[in-house]
């Protein structure tokens, strides 16, 4: 029991002298800041805040596939998005997300009729951060073995089948990504991780200097470009688990330079 | 390298699963929302749901759970069980699934793959398949029948053929069930998972008999199957996802292990 009673007298002693110091540095600190500067931090504090809440990312919805789990996980880490073909929607987001899973011929079609095809030319122009995943990167090439279809030619290249004999096809599960140089969008992301692909076409692009990222899955095959704003991923980071997320917080935060 | 994935299975009867996970202190977790998240963080690559709801008023339990799961967990998941119709697939993966799996559906209506395939893309449609060991014949040359109704009811289809036949209709994957095997937890059903996954050029999961880390082993390479199911060797507290994937990555298996 004495025993006992020494040791909550002697908690409370250290507790008062705890506090006692920090009243000590809180006052320091005082003396070292001046007014105007906590104006001016909490200034920039709420302009941080309002800059993040009020980022909004729009999702071409282009009648393909699973556009929603784009949005969850967007939710899930703390973006507002919307899902939408309206032009001048699209126009006022801040960043664009060209998600997609279906066949590129329909696809193209869907975009002309929609002025979507236009829009992301003059969107990419313009120097907003465009990412795209899985068919929207496809589209983004000049053309496609699929459906031998005329794509958007954002990006100079092909979608081409994988032709390998003794492979599965589609290509599906978690594969490595090599990165041939570093990018604002890959930052935090560890070497070894591995990121979800579902698809039978592979990117390929006349220029090597666009390829960001290389998979190995029979072939080596560029699965992930890099143009100036664009961003193009042949995989699913809405579906990549955590280094996915990362991926697409770091996309949200890029102001779309190297 | 493409990495051999591990997908545990939950059955989920009225918004509950059936088999709740058995920590060491016993506690029992019977909601599959919560289960998911475990194996998410755990490292499982995918996952199966499998609505063995009795009635279909209960249906829109399911979606509530599939729902849940979405906004949780970021890696792909399938749901089976009661599909019947592109409605009930368009459902299901507005709710947030990746694929739908079809199995007693599609062997008594073989179109429900072409037209999901046609509505969702064929990467959305996997092929349940479940397989009993028969005397071969000449209806079926493989010695490997397809069953519904959890084994008591023979088709009359041979499984080699229906496997290549659901690839044709636009099966964009097949989850290979030996009924044999199943909850035997003595290993998985080697020769039907070779000869399957030998004749398909789409992915195949093997299911039914995993009991230790070695069985995914044999199965992985000797089985070559691309991707292996688990329920109660992880359900029950016995092994960890991560240890599962450990020791396969000390068998030099190319398993994810960054997560």
């Amino acid at each position: 029991m004495r025993h006992s009673n020494k040791f909550f007298i002697n908690l409370l002693t250290s507790h008062k002298k705890l506090k006692k110091s920090i009243k000590a540095t809180k006052l320091f600190l005082l003396k070292q800041i001046n007014f105007f500067h906590i104006i001016t931090f909490q200034y920039l504090a709420n302009f941080l805040i309002l800059c993040h809440y009020t980022k909004m990312i729009g999702i071409i919805d282009y009648k393909a596939g699973n556009l929603t789990s784009v949005q969850r996980a967007l939710d899930h880490i703390g973006f507002s998005s919307i899902i939408t073909s309206d032009l001048d929607s699209l126009r006022n987001c801040d960043r664009i997300i060209f998600p997609g899973v279906g066949a590129a011929l329909q696809a193209m079609e869907e975009l002309k009729n929609l002025g979507l095809a236009n829009l992301l030319k003059e969107e990419f122009e313009k120097g907003k951060p465009i990412l795209g995943i899985c068919l929207g990167t496809q589209i983004i090439f000049t053309k496609s073995e699929e459906g031998n279809v005329d794509c958007l030619n954002l990006l100079e290249g092909t979608a081409k089948k994988f032709t390998g004999k003794n492979i599965k096809i589609p290509h599906m599960g978690w594969n490595n990504v090599f990165l041939r140089r570093n990018h604002p969008v890959f930052a935090g992301i560890p070497e070894d991780a591995q990121f979800y692909f579902v698809h039978s076409y592979y990117p390929d692009p006349d220029k090597i200097g666009y390829v960001l990222g290389i998979t190995r899955y029979d072939i080596d095959f560029a699965s992930v470009m890099a143009k100036k704003n664009l961003v193009a991923v042949q995989f699913h980071p809405e579906k990549s688990g955590k280094p996915g997320l990362t991926l697409l917080k770091n996309f949200c935060n890029w102001d779309g330079s190297c | 390298m493409l990495s051999k994935r591990i997908i545990p299975c939950l059955d989920v009867r009225d918004g509950k699963t059936t088999k709740g996970i058995k920590f060491q202190d016993n506690k029992d977790i019977g909601d599959p929302v919560a289960m998911a998240r475990f194996y998410y963080e755990q490292g499982a690559d995918e996952l199966v749901f499998y609505d063995i709801t009795a009635s279909n008023e209960h249906r829109p339990i399911m979606i509530d759970v599939v729902r849940n799961v979405a906004a949780q967990i970021f890696i792909p998941f399938s749901v089976g069980g009661g599909i019947r119709t592109v409605d009930d697939m368009r459902e299901v993966l507005l709710a947030g699934a990746e694929k739908i799996s079809v199995n007693s559906a599609a062997a008594q209506n073989p179109d429900i793959i072409s037209e999901g395939a046609r509505a969702f893309g064929n990467q959305c449609i996997v092929l349940g398949m479940d397989v009993k060991k028969v005397e071969k014949s000449q209806k079926i040359p493989s010695g490997y029948e397809i069953v519904i109704h959890g084994g008591r009811k023979y088709m009359g289809i041979d499984a080699l053929w229906w496997a290549k036949e659901a690839e044709n209709l636009g099966a964009g994957e097949i989850c290979l069930n030996s009924i044999d095997a199943d909850g035997t937890q003595e290993g998985y059903e080697l020769t039907l998972t070779e000869l399957i996954t030998t004749n398909v050029t789409i992915p195949v999961i093997a299911s039914g008999g995993a009991g230790k880390p070695e069985h995914l082993a044999e199965v992985l390479t000797k089985g070559r199957a691309d991707a292996a199911l688990i329920a109660s060797m992880t359900h029950f507290g016995t092994y960890t996802v991560k240890q599962i994937k450990e020791y396969l990555d000390s068998k030099n298996i190319p398993v994810r292990m960054c997560w």
